[in-house]
């Protein structure tokens, strides 16, 4: 080490695999896991898959013609706006293929930046806010996406025209509401400063330290929801897997995670900080 | 400057390390399953048990976990809403799709009337299961059958209902059986019985609570508790209803019934909340308002009325124009109220003249009961008993003395056709709001006709074309995907 300079890097990386080996009571499946309100839940557990799995439609755009979402049908060819339960099928995992991690520290004289990088690569997140803001089904507020919804016959666009009926097959579960839920985001940084020893003693004081910290300071990318790194189904442990209600604010969070009912992000934050230290 | 090269290379190498560690075993834990509660059903309940087993399944019936949604609120979507006495009104698009005949299984409403039914059915058969052991000699032989009768009633009530929704639909009548998974899973998964036994299982109840539950005179001022008039008069309706309908048991309940009631004066008193359990009550959920302690507030009519937003469940031009082709004032105005909030739809389109919902008149302090059953339904049911053995002079009498109450002058038919559509009319005006015109256009099989010939305000065809199929729910997809024995109603 020759100089002022010092630097250390810290890099992690994991992968995790897992797979439904067995299910209870012979069950070659379990539903009712990743609820949607006023659709089908996104996720179900079966054997032989991992825990997270996507399960819905597969989107192939706006027939111009008529403005309705087609899907593709139980033969895996045809179109269709309506297609049937049992043409659903595996579309994704929330599981990523590897998370990381890297904290880098650089010192110079009295200077000090601390630099956690951190992210995640290959998972899917069921973006549920979306499919409420772009569904027009009701009254409520929508995003400025449906600004470009199909209007009229010869329309080419993505997003389908208003669901007069309201019945949500314009925005069932499907392959339109996946997105990549790869990011990477410096979570925390920190500048910090040292008071010179000389100048310190002057003031009776053991030390002192100025610094300027930012959490979640840049994140880099193409979820379109608020928080790549959120989970609506975070915070609860409960199986409802028998239970018979439609609501799922007791979901499992281990199974169904991945996703994103609008959850609130996490913040933004920069703290502005003096250490002092007394004799 | 020096970067720590050894150090990364250590970061990277343990990490690589980590990963053909993690990669060559599979994590062996054992998973922590959910705990299944063995109830021993050996073991005897005590009375004090069975009598707060038995007030819970009454609260699960009105309360607000199930039964005011199950009960009140969709009860009026179900049987007004999807009929030709309401439009959905409001901005949802479960209750718009029900209104247009546009449902599909995901609608929140046909999941949720399927989660409330059975949960308040699954809370039934645990009470049913647990009072049935208890041997405490503190509880008699009569009042313990007496409280296996009214839970049976209130369970046959709830099949009843689903099997008028859902059509086929799977039977339970036990608690799911917790002596191992494998039996849990196969009394919890459980396949749909045809119509025809969910209705044994209805009448088996009804029966049964018949014999043991007591009369309507040993409850006065009660008209919730289970009597020997309600189960009578679920009798009545259920004989109607199942197909074919067996008249001469509808005119024997029906006739069993009526003598332990008598039609209040004034129909305005039905709704004014100072006429609780009243004379012509036969079954009547009670509010008693947002109060402390248990009191239940009954919501809906908060979803009725006010200006806030628009309010659900607006009623049509059709039932208008019949209450005033009938010059039906008293049963309109208590049924109807035209109000100047500025809000208006392509069925109304005055913004000062728009038509709410105002049977039950209390937005703000949930003090509004809901009658499950009133004289008048039996009495016209009675008539239409008459009629289907061609006693039109009969069905008159029924009819005309519903009518009288409300100012309105002798039904002029004297046809059974005309007398049957007569019928079919009182029916819509004296019960409307209430929850039984889909389920009356279904019996008779005019549902299909009369909806497909509806017209909006300005008479043009609303055109809801409404096939066969659509007049069954859907089975839910959420149930669909739980259940593999479930089996989707046929065009869903």
């Amino acid at each position: 080490m020759k100089g002022p300079w010092r630097w250390n890097t810290d890099l992690n990386f994991s992968f995790n695999r897992n797979k439904v080996l067995d299910l209870p009571y012979n069950l070659s499946y379990i539903s009712g896991f990743g609820g949607v309100y006023g659709r089908t839940n996104a996720i179900l557990l079966q054997k032989g898959y991992g825990l997270g799995e996507f399960y819905g439609w597969v989107a192939k755009g706006v027939d111009p013609a008529t403005g309705h979402e087609l899907y593709l049908g139980k033969d895996g060819k045809t179109l269709t706006d309506a297609p049937s339960s049992s043409a659903r099928q595996f579309i994704g995992n929330a599981q990523p293929k590897f998370v990381y991690g890297m904290t880098n520290s650089v010192s110079w004289k009295n200077f000090d930046l601390t630099v956690f990088i951190q992210g995640s690569y290959g998972n899917k997140i069921f973006n549920a806010g979306r499919l409420e803001l772009e569904s027009m089904t009701d009254l409520s507020n929508q995003s400025t996406a449906i600004l470009r919804r199909w209007r009229k016959a010869g329309d080419v666009t993505d997003i389908p025209g208003v669901d007069t009926l309201g019945n949500g097959d314009n925005s069932r579960v499907s392959t339109r509401f996946l997105e990549s839920g790869s990011y990477l985001r410096v979570k925390t940084m920190t500048i910090s400063y040292k008071i010179p020893q000389s100048v310190v003693s002057r003031l009776g004081l053991a030390g002192i330290m100025v610094y300027v910290s930012a959490n979640n300071l840049i994140t880099i990318t193409k979820y379109k929801g608020f928080d790549p790194e959120v989970s609506s189904y975070g915070s609860t442990n409960n199986n409802t897997s028998y239970n018979t209600t439609t609501t799922n604010s007791t979901d499992n969070r281990n199974i169904s995670i991945g996703m994103d009912s609008g959850a609130y992000p996490q913040s933004k934050m920069i703290l502005f900080g003096l250490n002092v230290s007394l004799k | 400057m020096k970067l720590d090269l050894k150090y990364i290379a250590i970061a990277i190498a343990s990490s690589g390390l980590l990963v053909l560690a993690g990669c060559s075993k599979v994590l062996d834990k054992d998973p922590k399953t959910n705990v299944i509660t063995v109830t021993d059903t050996a073991v005897s309940v005590s009375a004090a048990t069975a009598n707060s087993l038995m007030s819970g399944v009454y609260t699960k019936y009105k309360g607000y976990d199930n039964g005011l949604e199950f009960n009140v609120f969709d009860r009026i979507t179900n049987g007004d809403v999807r009929s030709d006495n309401c439009y959905a009104g409001g901005d949802n698009p479960d209750n718009i799709t029900i209104d247009l005949f546009a449902t599909n299984a995901v609608n929140n409403n046909v999941s949720r009337d399927w989660a409330d039914g059975f949960a308040i059915i699954a809370n039934a058969n645990s009470a049913i299961d647990q009072i049935a052991r208890c041997t405490d000699p503190a509880l008699s032989a009569t009042r313990k059958s007496q409280m296996l009768g009214e839970a049976r009633a209130i369970r046959a009530a709830v099949y009843f209902d689903l099997v008028r929704i859902y059509g086929k639909v799977p039977v339970m009548l036990v608690p799911p059986d917790q002596s191992n998974s494998e039996n849990l899973i196969k009394s919890t998964l459980v396949a749909q019985s045809s119509v025809d036994s969910v209705y044994l299982t209805i009448l088996n109840d009804l029966w049964y609570a018949r014999g043991t539950v007591s009369n309507v005179s040993d409850h006065p001022g009660d008209k919730f508790t289970v009597t020997k008039g309600i189960v009578n008069a679920l009798l009545a309706k259920v004989y109607a209803a199942k197909s074919p309908a067996n008249w001469d048991s509808v005119a024997y309940y029906c006739d069993q019934t009526i003598p332990g009631y008598t039609l209040l004066p004034d129909y305005h008193q039905l709704w004014d909340n100072n006429h609780k359990n009243n004379s012509e009550a036969i079954w009547e959920l009670n509010y008693a308002g947002y109060g402390a302690g248990d009191e239940i507030g009954n919501w809906v009519p908060s979803i009725f009325i006010g200006s806030g937003y628009k309010k659900f469940e607006t009623p049509t031009n059709d039932l208008v124009n019949a209450f005033n082709s009938e010059g039906d004032t008293i049963r309109r105005n208590a049924s109807i109220t035209f109000v100047d909030y500025g809000w208006s739809d392509p069925y109304w389109k005055d913004p000062n003249n728009f038509p709410i919902l105002t049977k039950y008149n209390d937005p703000n302090s949930g003090i509004n009961d809901f009658y499950l059953i009133r004289l008048p339904d039996i009495l016209l049911l009675r008539a239409e008993a008459y009629v289907a053995k061609g006693d039109v002079a009969n069905a008159a009498i029924l009819v005309n003395k519903v009518r009288s109450r409300v100012g309105l002058g002798a039904t002029p038919a004297n046809t059974a056709a005309d007398m049957t559509l007569a019928i079919e009319k009182e029916r819509r005006l004296e019960l409307a709001f209430e929850g039984h015109r889909w389920f009356d256009l279904l019996r008779t099989g005019r549902a299909i006709p009369v909806m497909n010939a509806q017209k909006d305000g300005a008479g043009a065809p609303i055109n809801y074309n409404v096939q066969a199929y659509e007049l069954l729910y859907p089975i839910p997809q959420t149930q669909l995907d739980l259940n593999p024995l479930l089996q989707q109603n046929t065009g869903y």
